[in-house]
Order: structure tokens, then sequence, then C-alpha cells
């Protein structure tokens, strides 16, 4: 497995975990208030240094395991990839906004938009990091 | 110049136009009212409208104006070049749409305005979308 392939895996497990770990703290918050909570400053905090923390850690890892392509530019099949996934991840991002929006045009709650938007960058970025993986491992 | 090419300009008009409309109705009736006019279906439903009627009067006007000039027009859909300027410049949406979205809720944070972040949402759709179609364009015509 080749060191790009490896950092989506870290990225993706990583988003996941993550991601898991934040919605289920804002709809755990949500239950108790009975309401859309407002976003949490330090929770978002904390989750982005795990993030910042778990993707240094693991690209470290990544680089020990698969250091011959760690410092290669990337070549046309690695673009194409990029391109795809990014495309795609583009899609699932705009999508949500477009909820979002109409979301807020019925019941002006700028909280749940908030939140709507947070989970549709957690899922944009998911679905880049899953799709880079399918790709890599079907050869695009 | 390309189909394909001539159909990202529309797009890209459909949105520039449909973007104008609804930041002048805003402009105009936050004058009116001396503050920043709350979202409301009106305005939202209206760019929406334009931009689709735009995009696709201008996709049929367009594709009309080549079948009377005798032009070729594209009987498979996109071939493998269309694919990948699109495919990139979509992703590079994506990338500027993710920036104007942090930039949204930022502004909510400093402001504690939620009109504030839904205008700014729809300033970061518009944008992505004109830069897409500049995109595109722009590598159609260094013949990516």
């Amino acid at each position: 497995m080749g060191f790009r392939e490896l950092s989506a895996w870290v990225m993706a497990i990583l988003i996941a975990l993550l991601g898991l770990f934040y919605i289920n703290a804002i709809f755990a918050s949500a239950r108790a208030l009975e309401a859309a909570p407002p976003p949490n400053v330090p929770l978002i905090a904390v989750t982005t240094v795990f993030l910042i923390i778990g993707a240094i850690v693991g690209h470290l890892v990544a680089v020990a395991i698969a250091p011959q392509d760690a410092d290669a530019p990337e070549d046309e099949r690695d673009k194409l990839i990029i391109w795809r996934a990014g495309n795609v991840s583009g899609w699932v991002l705009g999508s949500g906004v477009f909820v979002g929006l109409w979301h807020f045009i019925f019941q002006s709650d700028g909280n749940v938009l908030f939140h709507i938007l947070v989970i549709s960058l957690i899922l944009a970025q998911l679905s880049e990091y899953v799709l880079k993986i399918v790709y890599y491992r079907r050869g695009v | 110049m390309a189909v394909w090419e001539k159909n990202s300009i529309i797009f890209g008009l459909g949105s520039l136009i449909g973007g104008l409309l609804y930041f002048s109705i805003v402009a105009w009736q936050s004058m009116v009212t001396g503050a920043l006019v709350a979202p409301n279906f009106g305005i939202w439903i209206s760019y929406i409208v334009l931009q689709l009627c735009v995009s696709f009067f201008g996709a049929w006007l367009m594709t009309k104006h080549a079948k009377a000039a005798g032009e070729a027009l594209p009987d498979k859909g996109e071939d493998e070049r269309d694919q990948l300027i699109r495919m990139r410049a979509e992703g590079m949406q994506g990338h500027i749409m993710s920036g104007l979205v942090f930039l949204a809720m930022a502004l909510w944070f400093i402001h504690g305005n939620s009109a504030i972040m839904f205008h700014s949402l729809v300033g970061a759709l518009v944008l992505s979308e004109i830069a897409r179609a500049a995109w595109q364009v722009f590598n159609y015509n260094r013949a990516y």
C-alpha cells in the first residue's frame, strides 16, 4: 500500500471517529435541551486539536510504513484520483449547504444551520478520503 | 468554442445574474429597513428561479444557434477531456466552497447574526459556481 493510500486511510478513520464523537455530543446536548444547542466552542476546539494531533501522528506512522513514496510528487494517477474524489466531495458539501439553507428558510434556526454545515463538512471530507481509498484499491 | 465550454459560461452567467439579483434585493431591503434584512422565501426562491431560467434558457438558445449554424453537437455527452476538465473544476469549486463555508461560520461567531451566515452562504454558492465556470473555461482554452 502506497503512502497516499495510507494517508487517506489515516484521515478517513480520524474524521469518522472524531465526526461521530462530535455528532454524538451535539445530539446528546439536543436531547438534554430538547432543542438545537448553540455551537459548542470548546467541543469544536477539542475535536480540531485531536484531528491535528491524530493527523500528525498518523502521517508519521504512514511515512514509517511507506517511506519510499512519501516525498514523491503526485503522478497522473494520483492527480486523477484526487480530482475525482474532490469532485464528489464538492457535491456532498454543496448539497449539505443547500439543505441547510432550505431548512433555515422554513425554520429560521441558526443553530441548526450551523450544525448542518459542520456535518456537511465532515461528510464531504469523509467521502473524499473514502473515495480516494476506493479509487486506489480498484486502480481508478 | 466547444459546446461544453459555452455551457460552462452560460451556467456561470446564470449564477452571476442570480447572485447579483439576490444581493441587490438584500442591499435594497436592508437600506429601506436600516438593518440587514432577514433571509426570506421570496428572495431565496427568486435567486434559484432566475439562476435556473438563465442557465437553461441560455443552454437552449446556444443549442438552437449551434444547430442553425451547422455546428456539430456532441451526441454522446462529454468525452474524456470534457470529463477531466469538469472534475478538476468541480473539485476546485468544493475547496472554494469549504473555505467560504468556514468564513460564513466564523462571521456568525463574530456577529451572532444568523442572517449574515445565510447571506454569506448564498455568496459562497454564487462565488464558487462562478469560479468553477471560470476555471473550466480557462482549462478549455489552455487546451488541457
